[in-house]
């Protein structure tokens, strides 16, 4: 396992590379940049020749990329064009936003989305099964930054009991946790409740029942573990999705996370934040799947990865 | 395996606690509403104190407030964020007019080329030092050093030898001389009449000279040192700016101990102030009408009209558009004041002057054009396009004429103009403007300071005209431009730009005027003594009662 997670990093590597010069050329392909943002409301010829100098960005695109592959490989992508401070500390800040906001969003997701999954699997056919479908399918529809402005209305506006924007303070966190939560709340119920029938009408299962096991013996341990590899491939989806940030859910909450960081840094072709910005998703996204691979092989020895080796 | 799950689990909730720790250390600052939240549910992390403190509360939409050297950025965000800090020589009065600052008085001028002046004695920055003439001439030279990168000094580049700076020839700044401690002279390349409007522009605030070469490149970062009232005290880029009042000020000190300026979604920012968790919000013009006919709100909105002309610049090298007369039909084919009425709502004032309302040589007695399809197609068929013209706006898709430019399109219609609308992202937009390459560009043009040359020169004239695709290159239109800007008399200058004006709108029809727009605030009833200049709002005197 450990060759193996050590092979996948090393093509890691390979992956950074393509998407560092993917983005590269595309910025230098994509009309528009830096200086001309910058100087939108005017500038002559020779002021913008002499910013676009002073930035580096006159030199020969090969020479400005090995730069950037320099600094990079320690971990320096430069100083932001618009908001002169090193990329990594932009990011490290946005991240940490997003990061402990994602954590709550996962453990929402999670712990909601199974309970109820399971209490749906349960109680099939049950009013309380079809309740929980009818808000699941609900959740899954209702779009995330529209419940984020109902939500801030409802709980802020009207009833006064949290805070509406920002995120300075414990209770500032529920709103945009259950307004990005909860489409993957009710994902993960569905998904939950389907995986779990699937199961609990194994022939295990009934053998189980006959031998006497106990009811939630047999949810947990055989209906659960056996339903979980879906939904441990979705919540690597969600981990994903989530660490990138949400630009609608944060404009609306005001909240200086990844997704504005990446959204901003692109319309202002803000090229070393961009690259950055890139260089980090492709990081998140090669590391998930790697750590989803390797909990595939807990659960369940049959995929136990690396096992060749 | 269960052990497996029950350590994946812990390791979750390790994870999700430690993001708590981050939280509570990182953002210790309380939330918007959070002292002042009515339910008092709030579990305010602000220490006990905090509420004691008389705090104003200020959000608009300021996505570009980025990083607070004004020398660092040309929008309004970053100027407004910069000036709640720093002081420039002089000061604007409500009506526009320049008073002295951090100057003793008015500079003087014999013959409207050099400017002596002398800065009032015991000013302090924050960090404690006096100012003295060297930090202002610390501050010019770093203006025009070219690794500073400064991107307003197109506002200032009269000085003589600035240029030459500019240029990295010199390191030195021919115009500026040190006389004293306190007095020094600025000289000037020629006459420059708006010269002393420049040195009121908040883009040439004054910075300390050792704290700013200490900073190095986290100046305007997290390090930001002025002479203001209120000092730097937490700034997070595109997010917030608290600022504290500085006790040791060199003017009257003002009644708040702090103010809080907030990016916000507009949506959002109402929100909060309908909670009543700020104080001043900017409104957008699309929610105006919700507030403005809303009784329960009606005292608390302000209006604010721009110094500002929303127009069509009209690229005179890209057929039809280089017949005139295709020009002037596009004139007859958009009808402005219903654009104001119906779609801005009366939001705006429908103009047919590129100079703007409140600016030295609006021109008063033009009367709004009329709407004449007719006659529009008429000048189209002398031009010799009977059948009608297809034409191309290109337009960023963050401009506020967007909309606009949709209205017109049914417009023009009637007046067989096909009018396209090609929607790029800002910096594909301002590349394709840059070089001259649009057809028909919006321009959405406030003044940095209130002055025809301001609008004229920076746009319309030959040297700039193609950084706003109109292309426009009339030697006439140049000559009156040029002698405005070096003759003193107020009289002449209004007359010399009133013809130049109208030789550019009403005899070569290179720029089609549209509206001058208006801002919107809502001020809760509580809260006094806000100004709103133009495009900015100065809360140093605001009182809370």
């Amino acid at each position: 396992m450990i060759k193996y997670t050590i092979k996948r990093l090393l093509q890691t590597l390979i992956v950074l590379f393509g998407v560092s010069l993917i983005t590269f050329v595309m910025l230098n392909i994509a009309p528009g940049d830096p200086v001309g943002v910058m100087l939108a409301k005017r500038a002559d010829q020779e002021t913008i020749d002499r910013v676009r100098h002073e930035m580096g960005l006159d030199k020969p695109y090969v020479e400005q990329y090995i730069e950037f592959i320099k600094g990079a490989v320690v971990g320096d992508f430069g100083d932001s064009y618009f908001q002169h401070k090193p990329v990594s500390e932009i990011l490290a800040g946005a991240f940490r936003i997003t990061a402990s906001l994602g954590l709550w969003v996962i453990l929402f997701s999670i712990v909601f989305g199974i309970l109820f999954g399971i209490s749906a699997a349960v109680l099939r056919g049950s009013w309380g099964d079809k309740l929980i479908i009818f808000f699941s399918t609900l959740g899954m529809a209702m779009p995330s930054f529209w419940i984020a402005i109902i939500l801030q209305i409802v709980f802020g506006l009207k009833l006064k009991i949290l805070p509406i924007s920002g995120l300075y303070s414990m209770s500032s966190y529920i709103l945009p946790t259950v307004a990005l939560g909860l489409i993957y709340a009710a994902s993960i119920a569905r998904l939950c409740r389907t995986n779990m029938l699937d199961a609990l009408n194994q022939d295990y299962v009934r053998t189980a029942r006959a031998k006497g096991v106990s009811e939630f013996k047999i949810v947990m341990q055989h209906g659960l573990k056996n339903a979980a590899i879906p939904i441990i491939t979705y919540i690597g989806i969600l981990i994903k999705s989530i660490l990138g940030g949400s630009v609608l859910v944060e404009t609306v909450f005001s909240i200086p996370g990844l997704g504005k960081t990446m959204v901003d840094s692109i319309t202002q072709r803000d090229i070393r934040l961009i690259q950055g910005c890139t260089i980090y998703i492709a990081v998140v996204f090669v590391v998930a799947n790697l750590i989803i691979d390797l909990v595939y092989g807990l659960l369940d020895p049959r995929i136990r990865v690396g096992q060749e080796a | 395996m269960k052990k497996m799950i029950a350590l994946l689990l812990a390791c979750i909730l390790t994870f999700s606690l430690a993001g708590c720790a981050t939280q509570s250390t990182g953002n210790e600052a309380p939330a918007p509403g959070a002292s002042t939240d009515p339910a008092g549910n709030e579990p305010s992390e602000s220490s006990p104190a905090d509420d004691e403190l008389k705090v104003l509360k200020y959000a608009n939409v300021y996505p570009d407030m980025q990083v607070l050297d004004v020398m660092k950025s040309t929008t309004t965000d970053t100027i407004q964020a910069g000036s709640m800090v720093c002081e420039a020589l002089l000061d604007f009065e409500e009506d526009f007019s320049v008073t002295p600052l951090l100057l003793k008085e008015m500079p003087t001028s014999e013959d409207g080329v050099t400017f002596h002046c002398e800065l009032k004695e015991g000013v302090l920055f924050h960090d404690g030092t006096e100012l003295k003439a060297t930090d202002v001439e610390f501050t010019f030279k770093r203006m025009f050093l070219p690794e500073t990168a400064c991107v307003n000094t197109f506002l200032c580049d009269m000085i003589l030898g600035a240029k030459e700076m500019l240029d990295g020839q010199t390191t030195e700044l021919a115009g500026f001389t040190v006389t004293g401690d306190y007095t020094f002279d600025i000289t000037l390349e020629g006459p420059y009449a708006p010269f002393l409007s420049v040195l009121a522009c908040e883009q040439l605030s004054i910075y300390p000279e050792k704290a700013c070469t200490e900073a190095g490149d986290r100046w305007g970062v997290d390090v930001f040192v002025g002479t203001g009232p209120f000092k730097l005290k937490e700034f997070t880029p595109k997010d917030r700016l608290v600022v504290e009042r500085f006790e040791d000020y060199h003017g009257e000190q003002p009644y708040l101990d702090q103010i809080e300026m907030y990016n916000m979604d507009a949506n959002t920012m109402l929100l909060e102030y309908e909670s009543g968790n700020l104080d001043i919000v900017g409104v957008q013009q699309d929610q105006a009408d919700a507030y403005r006919n809303d009784e329960a709100f009606a005292d608390q909105f302000v209006i604010n009209p721009l110094i500002g002309t929303i127009s069509m610049n009209l690229n005179v090298e890209m057929a039809p558009l280089d017949n005139v007369k295709v020009r002037e039909a596009i004139g007859y084919a958009v009808d402005r004041q219903s654009m104001v009425d119906n779609y801005l709502k009366g939001n705006a004032i429908a103009t047919s002057c590129f100079i703007p309302r409140g600016c030295m040589a609006f021109d008063e007695d033009r009367p709004i054009d009329k709407y004449d399809p007719e006659k529009a197609k008429e000048l189209l068929a002398e031009a010799g396009y009977p059948d009608g013209i297809h034409i191309v706006t290109t337009i960023s898709e963050k401009s506020s004429a967007v909309g606009v430019a949709t209205v017109l399109q049914q417009q023009m219609k009637e007046a067989g103009i096909e009018f396209e609308i090609q929607k790029v992202d800002d910096a594909a937009y301002i590349d394709l403007r840059s070089n001259g390459e649009v057809q028909v560009a919006f321009s959405t043009w406030y003044a940095d300071i209130v002055d025809p040359d301001n609008f004229l020169y920076t746009i319309l004239h030959s040297e700039s005209s193609p950084f706003f695709s109109s292309n426009y290159n009339n030697p006439e239109f140049d000559a009156l431009l040029e002698e405005a800007r070096v003759v003193t008399d107020a009289d002449k200058r209004e007359e010399l730009y009133l013809e130049a004006e109208a030789l550019a709108v009403t005899v070569d029809f290179v720029n089609v005027p549209l509206y001058n727009p208006i801002k919107f605030y809502l001020v809760q009833e509580n809260v006094e003594g806000a100004k709103f200049l133009n495009s900015m709002v100065d809360l140093f005197y605001v009182t809370k009662s």
